[in-house]
């Protein structure tokens, strides 16, 4: 959008992106730059409670999902095994590619 | 003669496949939830501090620590091939490792300026090969920005195609996020399965399984149509 005061006129071009790149643009915003200018419509600020939701219910469903495997004795052992190796893997990519 | 109520033998396999397939199928949830926990609470919680770039608690750029300094090289010889080739060179030299990035467009053949990241750490390298003398800013983040750079260190951008992964270990973390993505769809899949045969459920799950569906479709499809 291009605004001239001046003249008192606007251009205006419209780009269609997608269906892909919607996607996209909803999971990469805000984003770490510009943060305080973005967010600014009501239907992104929808979207990102949204989206905060999504992550405390994430958090939700996994810690009742690792009670809901506890209680099961016959699968503890498998259980601590997979985790463990999780665990591993995961500190051991974090540790090999931040030092 | 087995009788109209007996089980026959085709449906006597066909329930004991379903039994199985139960069983596995939720066997099979439990332990793809339980490898990938630390890497889905990793996407979760980063995913929670990216976006609300404000909150100043987990704020990491601006509490960096830099270091500059200036080092000696030696100019690669015409047998380095390309920008990644050169640079791959002097980091070769400096003892640095990590994902090179490009962020200007380069117009004199003796100075080389490029960046090279990996969670935690900035490299900012500004090389005058006239001068074989090389200037680094090193800049540290603290695990705030540890955790944020894992979530987005797949090492491309979708809008500068001369980005590409150039470092081992950004493939392992591309692919790693890979893993996660698809071991998350298993876990969605697996637990529609095992929503699916409990019909006292049936009802409730469809209402919510909707309601979910439309509020993501309103953002994703419908919002292109309304405004």
């Amino acid at each position: 959008m291009t605004i001239s005061l001046a003249s008192r006129d606007a251009t205006i071009v419209t780009r269609e992106t997608g269906l892909a790149d919607a996607l996209v643009t909803l999971h990469k915003f805000p984003g770490q730059h510009v943060s305080n200018i973005r967010m600014n419509w009501f239907y992104m600020k929808a979207w990102r409670w949204m989206a905060d939701a999504t992550v405390y219910l994430i958090l939700f469903i996994s810690v009742s999902g690792i009670y809901l495997w506890y209680v099961l004795r016959a699968e503890r052992k498998v259980g601590f095994i997979l985790l463990f190796a999780g665990a591993l893997s995961f500190f051991g990519m974090a540790y090999a590619l931040s030092h | 003669m087995p009788s109209a109520t007996e089980p026959t033998g085709k449906s006597l396999g066909a329930s004991r496949f379903r039994a199985g397939f139960e069983r596995w199928n939720r066997k099979l949830h439990f332990y793809a939830g339980l490898i990938l926990l630390f890497f889905m609470w990793l996407f979760a919680f980063s995913g929670l501090l990216l976006n609300h770039p404000t909150w100043s608690f987990a704020e990491s750029w601006s509490n960096r620590k830099d270091t500059n300094y200036e080092r000696e090289i030696t100019a690669p010889g015409p047998e380095v091939k390309g920008d990644l080739g050169q640079a791959r060179e002097i980091l070769r030299q400096l003892g640095i490792e990590g994902e090179i990035l490009w962020t200007t467009t380069r117009t004199n053949a003796n100075q080389f300026e490029f960046q090279v990241r990996r969670p935690g750490h900035f490299f900012f390298i500004k090389a005058d090969f006239a001068r074989q003398r090389v200037t680094v800013r090193h800049s540290v983040v603290n695990l705030w920005g540890v955790i944020k750079v894992l979530h987005v260190f797949t090492g491309v951008q979708l809008d500068d195609p001369r980005q590409s992964r150039d470092w081992a270990l950004t493939t392992v973390s591309a692919y790693s996020m890979d893993v996660v993505a698809a071991g998350l769809i298993f876990m969605v899949l697996s637990s529609l399965y095992m929503w699916w045969v409990l019909p006292q459920k049936r009802l409730l799950g469809a209402v919510v399984l909707g309601l979910g569906s439309i509020i993501c479709g309103l953002f994703c499809i419908g919002l292109r149509w309304l405004f």
